[in-house]
């Protein structure tokens, strides 16, 4: 039995949400010390398109995900929101092959980059004492 | 001779009280710079005058004709840098135009610099009460009251030169500089006066103070989270009207673009809308030439970039936020500071004695110039402008060591100080977490508490957790309830995080509880195990535990540190710089900031300057003239 090594985890490294086959939590998974995965909003893509098609045309497209919505951001780029995500990797696949595919990627969250609450730095140090490692 | 090359020279400081020229020698002589002078001139400065150096290879003789050929000759400097050549005041002909004497001077290969005959005045600080504090603007070793890192106190004269660039211009109304976070309290007393009052197309409505692009959006960007408001009276506070703080601007043009929500959080979607209104210059857009973005996240985003791409070809300066997980950019990518972008600036956090403060992102690439961190700024225990009154209330768990919340299954979840090492108040569930046992399959385990937030007109939720999951089935939620009882009987997801999974000790964690503000909100923890065998010391645990609620108001003040206070004082240099300069563009701008800062030691291998930004000094940047001709008898 030793003591358990801490790992310090940055604060700005945290949390979220919902298991990836579900809609209903805000966010994907984002919990975990020393993890630097992307973050992004569950289901809400970025499309941005050629040959100017319809919003019908790309929920058409996008139908075996369930389009929940399509709104134009700015010219040629659109907010897609899906009811069933299956990953950045597999509606990029999906998508390469519409004819007015130019590129998609996950509507990211960023954060504001205050550094308010020092107290976490020496929370960083924690252990639970008995637990082996 | 005609030249009609760039010209790159060195200026030497000039620094004159009311009409009497001093050279300086040792330190202060010989920072570089480029020379020449274009645009439309701005500042005190004596008319039909300018300040002609030549290079140490010109005689005196051919000097004074040189001069001559400009104007006549007015004074000769008797005590001229060491290693330089002649320099004379020389008094322009009847009607010549003083930009392009000092144009065409500048040009000449024989001129080390031309540069108009400034005016100078004794400093006076402002009056603002709480001037004295403002350590980033003037440092003079002072204790920053409320500090909350280090020791709160400094290094005399470690600041960014602020009121010897004041005696330049300290007005920046004229250039819109855009706030893109979470707002801005453009009621506070401090700022009300500096923010814009137009009429901007919202995505619904019409605003005057900026735009909010949060979700649906409107028209309303007020600050809910306080971060903006903060940022915005750095570079913009109301200065000199014997009131709270002063912004690097004493006087300026805010405006607000809400991309972050109450929680300091946005999207791609927020933040690419709210930057294309910012530096949009058609009617209705925001028509920023600064941009100020002090936030941050880890992915290489192509909408964002293209954004920013449209930003440079507006000719906007974006000063942007390093971070503040202490991570070294050559290794771990963070954006938009790692954009390549030339019209970013991405700022580092110095602390009161200009050493890089413990947070503080950096970039020690070995090839100088590819580090994306450029430059660092003041950024701890910085005091500035804030939405509204924070009211905390914390939560230890406990009534004399018996847990006081509500569970659904007796000794299910627990509360303990001597769990955790060092010690704190702990919720957790099972009892494995902390004693080592294997939790048993199929547990479906609430606690939750009820905190009357009907007093707010909003609230976060902040926490540490430790989560340690093995299997996908395994799920720890927080959940809030606004009509009361058990948040997990019709209550909202605000949380979640599924197995396999260890935070490895605790993460701390945020979100927003503006969806139950009501006397009878209740929020809750649960861990549910699957039918699959779990590991040892399995189990969730909560600590520091708080809730703050959030109320507006027009007269408060707060000290905050990140590198989100660190940008926006580059961003106020950078409205200082264009208030002064219309005609520079963006390049002349980066480039005058980072040409202009203090060399310190402990940002040498950290940035790509190795310099904290100095106001005064990125004042005194003359860019290169372009494609000036000159004939030289």
């Amino acid at each position: 039995m030793g003591n358990r090594s801490a790992v310090a985890a940055a604060w700005l490294l945290f949390f979220c949400c919902a298991p990836p086959s579900s809609s209903s939590g805000p966010r994907e998974t984002r919990i975990g010390g020393g993890l630097r995965h992307e973050e992004r909003v569950h289901g809400e893509y970025l499309l941005r398109v050629k040959g100017a098609p319809s919003i019908a045309e790309i929920e058409s497209y996008f139908a075996p995900y369930v389009a929940k919505g399509v709104s134009m951001i700015e010219k040629d780029l659109y907010l897609l929101k899906l009811e069933n995500d299956p990953g950045p990797e597999t509606i990029t696949d999906f998508a390469k092959s519409a004819p007015f595919f130019l590129s998609i990627q996950p509507n990211y969250i960023y954060r504001a980059l205050p550094r308010n609450r020092m107290n976490n730095e020496k929370l960083n140090g924690s252990t639970k004492p008995n637990e082996p490692r | 001779m005609i030249r009609t090359s760039r010209i790159h020279q060195t200026i030497g400081r000039t620094i004159a009280a009311s009409l009497i020229f001093f050279w300086l020698h040792g330190n202060l002589l010989g920072r570089p710079a480029q020379g020449g002078v274009t645009g439309n001139l701005q500042g005190n400065y004596v008319p039909g005058e300018m300040i002609v150096q030549y290079k140490n290879h010109v005689g005196n003789l051919s000097a004074a004709q040189l001069s001559r050929n400009g104007g006549s000759v007015a004074h000769e400097f008797h005590y001229s840098p060491q290693g330089s050549g002649p320099a004379h005041l020389v008094k322009l002909r009847s009607g010549q135009d003083l930009e392009s004497a000092i144009k065409a001077f500048a040009a000449n290969p024989d001129v080390e610099f031309a540069q108009p005959n400034y005016i100078y005045h004794a400093k006076v600080a402002p009056n603002d009460t709480s001037y004295g504090q403002l350590w980033g603007l003037k440092n003079t070793g002072q204790t920053v009251t409320g500090f909350s890192y280090g020791t709160g106190a400094g290094t005399l004269g470690k600041d960014i030169d602020a009121e010897t660039a004041w005696n330049t211009v300290s007005n920046c109304a004229s250039v819109v500089v855009a706030v893109i976070d979470s707002g801005v309290n453009y009621n506070q007393q401090d700022l009300t006066a500096n923010m814009v009052n137009g009429s901007y197309t919202c995505p619904v409505g019409t605003g005057t103070r900026g735009c909010d692009f949060v979700g649906t959006g409107d028209a309303d960007p007020m600050d809910t989270n306080g971060h903006g408001t903060h940022v915005a009276g750095i570079i913009g506070g109301v200065g000199n009207n014997a009131t709270g703080i002063s912004g690097v601007c004493q006087t300026a043009s805010i405006l607000a673009v809400r991309v972050l929500d109450t929680n300091g959080s946005g999207t791609t979607v927020d933040i690419v809308e709210g930057l294309n209104f910012a530096i949009g210059t058609t009617a209705g857009k925001g028509n920023a030439k600064i941009v100020n973005l002090s936030l941050g996240g880890p992915s290489n985003d192509a909408a964002f970039s293209a954004a920013l791409t449209t930003a440079n070809n507006n000719g906007v300066t974006v000063v942007v936020a390093a971070g503040n997980a202490t991570q070294n950019h050559n290794v771990t990518h963070d954006y938009p500071c790692d954009y390549t972008h030339s019209n970013i600036i991405c700022v580092a956090a110095a602390d009161q004695n200009y050493g890089i403060a413990s947070f503080s992102d950096f970039d020690n690439n070995a090839t100088v110039a590819n580090r994306t961190v450029d430059i660092a700024a003041p950024g701890t225990n910085i005091l500035s402008t804030y939405y509204g009154n924070d009211t905390v209330i914390a939560d230890t768990f406990n009534t004399a060591g018996t847990l006081n919340w509500t569970t659904n299954v007796v000794n299910s979840w627990y509360y303990s100080n001597g769990c955790l090492n060092p010690a704190a108040d702990l919720l957790y569930s099972p009892a494995s977490f902390c004693n080592g046992t294997t939790p048993a399959n199929g547990l479906n385990y609430i606690v939750y508490k009820n905190f009357n937030l009907s007093a707010y007109t909003d609230a976060s939720i902040s926490f540490n957790a430790w989560v340690q999951l093995k299997n996908s089935g395994d799920t720890w939620t927080l959940n809030s309830a606004s009509a009361g009882g058990d948040p997990f009987a019709g209550g909202t997801t605000l949380l979640s995080a599924t197995g396999p999974i260890d935070t490895g000790g605790l993460v701390a964690v945020e979100d927003t509880l503006s969806g139950c503000l009501t006397a009878a909100c209740t929020v809750g923890f649960r861990v549910i195990t699957d039918a699959t065998a779990n590991n040892l010391w399995d189990g969730a645990g909560i600590a520091y535990f708080s809730i703050t609620g959030k109320t507006p108001a027009t007269n408060v003040y707060s000290v905050l540190n990140g590198t989100s206070m660190a940008s926006p004082y580059v961003a106020g240099i950078a409205a200082l710089v264009k208030a002064r300069n219309p005609s520079y563009t963006n390049t002349d701008i980066v480039n005058a900031i980072l040409a202009g800062g203090d060399v310190e030691a402990a940002f040498a291998s950290k940035t790509k300057t190795g310099m904290v930004a100095d106001a005064f000094g990125a004042l005194k940047y003359i860019p290169a003239p372009d494609g000036v001709t000159l004939t030289s008898p």
